[in-house]
C-alpha cells in the first residue's frame, strides 16, 4: 500500500506582523509541518507561539509571506489560487468561536455556511440538521432558539455546528476547550472524536490542555517562539516531560504522575495518556508487589 | 495586500514608541499646537501657506521618525474621498467674473475656471495636511499623554461646571477601544469568511461590501456592549468615583523647550491664516 498522501503540507512558512514598522513581530519562523488525510495533529507551546496564527494560515485567511503551504496540492502562496475556495474547503473554528454568533435564531446562524456555498434550501435544511444533531443539539428544539438565550457551552456547540455544516474536508480547532467547564470539556472532545471517526477527515488541534491532546490526538508538534521545537506521536512528545517543561509546557497528568513513578524506581511505562492506561500500569504494580 | 489588513491601516490610536524630540514633547503643548494648526489650516485660503505648512509637516514627521510608508498608509483608506470632493468642486462652483473668475476650459456646460482649480488644489492640500497633522499627533502621543493632556487643557474649565475629568476619560476610553474595536472585526471578519463569507470584489463588490457589514456590526455592539459594562463594574469595584480627591500618577510639567515650540506654533498658525500669500 502507498503511503498516505499528506492532506497540508508546511514547508519552511515565515510570517511577520505588521511588516515594515517598527512594530514588527515574527509570529512564525520557518515551520515545517505535515497532515495527513484522516489524521488528527495537535498544536501545542506557550501562549504567543503563533499557534493561531498558523491555522490561519492553514486554511487561507492568510496569504504567507514566505514559504509554502499546501492543502490537498494546490499551494496557497501562488496569487493565482483562489484563497476563498480554500476556505470552503477547510474549516477553522475561532477561539472562543460563541462571541462570533450574528444571527436572531440558531437555525439561521448555522445555515450561514451552507447558505454561502449556494446551496438549495432543503439541503441547507438537512447540513443544519446533522451538524446540530452532531454537536448533541436537538434539531426541533434549538432551531427556532434565540442565539442570545443560549448558555456559553450550548453557544460554543452552535458556533461548532456551523462549521460542520459546511461539511469541510479538514477540521483546524484553535483552542477549542478553553473557559469550558470539565463535563463541556468531555462532551465536545467526543463530539469531535465521533465527527472524526464517521467522516474520517483531517484535524487540527491547538491547545494548552495537553490533556485534550492527549486524549485526540495522532501525532503532536510543539512550537515555540514561531518555531518547530519538536513532534512526534502523542506518546514520544509526553513521554519527554522534562523537555516539555523547559518549555514552559507541562505533560498530562497521567503521564506526569507516571514519570513521577518511574523517576522513584518503579517498574511502570512513562507513556500512559489516559486515565484508563495509568489505572492499568498502576494496577499491574501492584499486582507484582502482591499487594492485591 | 492582505485580504483582511485595511483596519490594520488605522492610524488612529496607534502609537509608535520613539524617543524624538516630537515624542518627548509636552502633551498638552502637542494638542493645544495641534488644534490651533488645525484651526489655521481651515481657515487659511492661501495656496503657498498651505504648501508651506505641508512641506514643515513632513519634516516634522521626518523628524518624529515616522516610517514614509506609515504615512501614505494612513492616507490610502481617504484616497477616493479626496478624488471625488476634488472633482465636485473642480466643477461645481466656477465662480463669478466678478471675483475675478475667467473660464480656462469649456465643455457644453461643464465650466473650468481658474477660482475652481484655486478651490479644488486647496481643499486637496488643505485634507492631506490635516491627515498629516492628526497622524503626526497619535503616531507620536502615547494614550496616556493625550488622557493627561485633555485633562489638563480642559481643568480651567472646571469652574465653569465642565466635567474635565470625566470627559478625558471619555476621550481616553474611545481612544483606546477603537484599536480593539479595529481588532475584533478582523477577527468577525476572518471568522466569517472562514464560513464562506465573501467580502467585497467582484461585480457588485460595494452593494455586497455594505451587506455583509450587518453581520459583522451585530457583534461588535454586542461584544462592546457588554466590554463597557465589564469596565464599568471593574473601575467601580476598585472604589473610581470620578475626579473628586483623585491624584494623578503622571505630573505634567512644562519645560522652556514646550514654551518654545508653543510660541513657535502659534506664531506659525497666525502666519497661516494672515500670511497675504497667494
Amino acid at each position: 500500500m502507498s503511503q498516505p498522501q499528506p492532506f497540508i503540507t508546511v514547508r519552511s512558512l515565515s510570517y511577520c506582523y505588521l511588516r515594515g514598522t517598527p512594530l514588527e513581530t515574527p509570529a512564525l519562523r520557518d515551520l515545517s509541518l505535515d497532515v495527513t488525510q484522516g489524521e488528527i495533529v495537535g498544536l501545542m507551546g506557550p501562549t504567543g507561539c503563533g499557534k493561531s496564527t498558523l491555522l490561519q494560515h492553514l486554511c487561507g485567511l492568510i496569504h504567507p509571506q514566505a514559504g509554502h503551504v499546501w492543502i490537498n496540492g494546490v499551494d496557497l502562496a501562488d496569487p493565482s489560487t483562489d484563497l476563498r475556495l480554500i476556505r470552503r474547503r477547510v474549516g477553522l473554528v475561532f477561539q472562543s468561536p460563541e462571541a462570533q454568533l450574528f444571527e436572531r435564531y440558531v437555525g439561521d446562524d448555522v445555515a450561514f455556511g451552507p447558505r454561502n456555498l449556494g446551496l438549495d434550501r432543503p439541503i441547507v435544511r438537512q447540513r443544519v440538521k446533522d451538524s446540530l444533531e452532531a454537536v448533541g443539539l436537538d434539531f426541533a428544539v434549538f432551531k427556532d432558539r434565540l442565539t442570545l438565550t443560549l448558555s456559553g457551552g450550548e453557544k460554543r456547540r452552535v458556533a461548532l455546528a456551523g462549521i460542520l455544516a459546511m461539511e469541510p474536508e479538514a477540521l483546524l480547532l484553535d483552542e477549542p476547550t478553553a473557559g469550558l467547564d470539565p463535563r463541556g470539556r468531555e462532551d465536545l472532545l467526543n463530539i469531535l472524536r465521533q465527527w472524526q471517526t464517521e467522516r474520517h477527515l483531517s484535524m487540527v488541534i491547538s491547545s494548552h490542555n495537553m490533556d485534550d491532546l492527549a486524549y485526540l490526538a495522532d501525532r503532536i508538534y510543539v512550537l515555540y517562539k514561531g518555531q518547530n521545537a519538536f513532534d512526534g506521536t502523542a506518546r514520544a512528545v509526553f513521554a519527554q516531560p522534562m523537555r516539555l517543561q523547559e518549555l514552559g509546557l507541562e505533560a498530562p497528568a497521567m503521564t506526569a504522575l507516571l514519570a513521577t513513578l518511574a523517576d522513584s524506581g518503579l517498574p511502570v511505562p512513562r507513556q500512559a495518556l489516559s486515565v484508563n492506561e495509568a489505572a492499568d500500569a498502576i494496577e499491574s504494580l501492584w499486582r507484582a508487589h502482591g499487594r492485591i | 495586500m492582505d485580504e483582511f489588513e485595511f483596519f490594520g491601516n488605522l492610524s488612529l490610536g496607534q502609537y509608535l514608541p520613539g524617543t524624538s524630540i516630537i515624542h518627548k514633547l509636552d502633551a498638552r503643548v502637542k494638542l493645544a499646537g495641534a488644534t490651533l494648526l488645525l484651526v489655521a489650516l481651515v481657515i487659511s485660503t492661501s495656496l503657498a501657506a498651505t504648501l508651506f505648512a505641508m512641506i514643515i509637516l513632513l519634516c516634522l514627521t521626518r523628524l518624529a521618525s515616522v516610517p514614509l510608508r506609515n504615512t501614505v498608509r494612513s492616507l490610502r483608506p481617504i484616497w477616493p474621498f479626496i478624488i471625488l470632493m476634488v472633482v465636485f468642486q473642480l466643477l461645481a462652483f466656477p465662480g463669478s467674473p466678478a471675483d475675478n473668475c475667467y473660464t480656462l476650459w469649456q465643455w457644453e456646460t461643464v465650466r473650468l475656471t481658474n477660482c475652481s482649480l484655486h478651490l479644488a488644489v486647496l481643499s486637496l492640500l488643505r485634507l492631506v495636511d490635516l491627515v498629516l497633522l492628526i497622524n503626526l499627533l497619535s503616531l507620536t502621543t502615547s494614550l496616556n499623554e493625550i488622557i493627561h493632556g485633555v485633562e489638563h487643557l480642559l481643568r480651567p474649565l472646571g469652574r465653569l461646571g465642565l466635567p474635565a475629568h470625566e470627559l478625558a476619560l471619555i476621550v481616553g476610553l474611545s481612544l483606546q477601544f477603537v484599536p480593539l474595536l479595529a481588532e475584533e472585526a478582523e477577527r468577525l471578519m476572518k471568522a466569517q469568511a472562514a464560513r464562506g463569507a465573501d467580502f467585497g470584489r467582484g461585480r457588485w463588490g460595494l452593494v455586497q461590501r455594505i451587506r455583509r457589514m450587518l453581520p459583522l456590526l451585530i457583534p461588535l455592539f454586542v461584544n462592546s456592549l457588554e466590554r463597557s459594562e465589564d469596565l464599568a463594574v471593574a473601575m467601580e469595584s476598585r472604589c473610581y468615583l470620578g475626579s473628586r480627591g483623585r491624584t494623578h500618577w503622571v505630573q505634567l510639567q512644562g519645560r522652556p523647550r514646550d514654551y518654545v515650540v508653543l510660541f513657535l506654533l502659534i506664531v506659525f498658525s497666525v502666519i497661516l491664516i494672515v500670511a497675504p500669500l497667494p
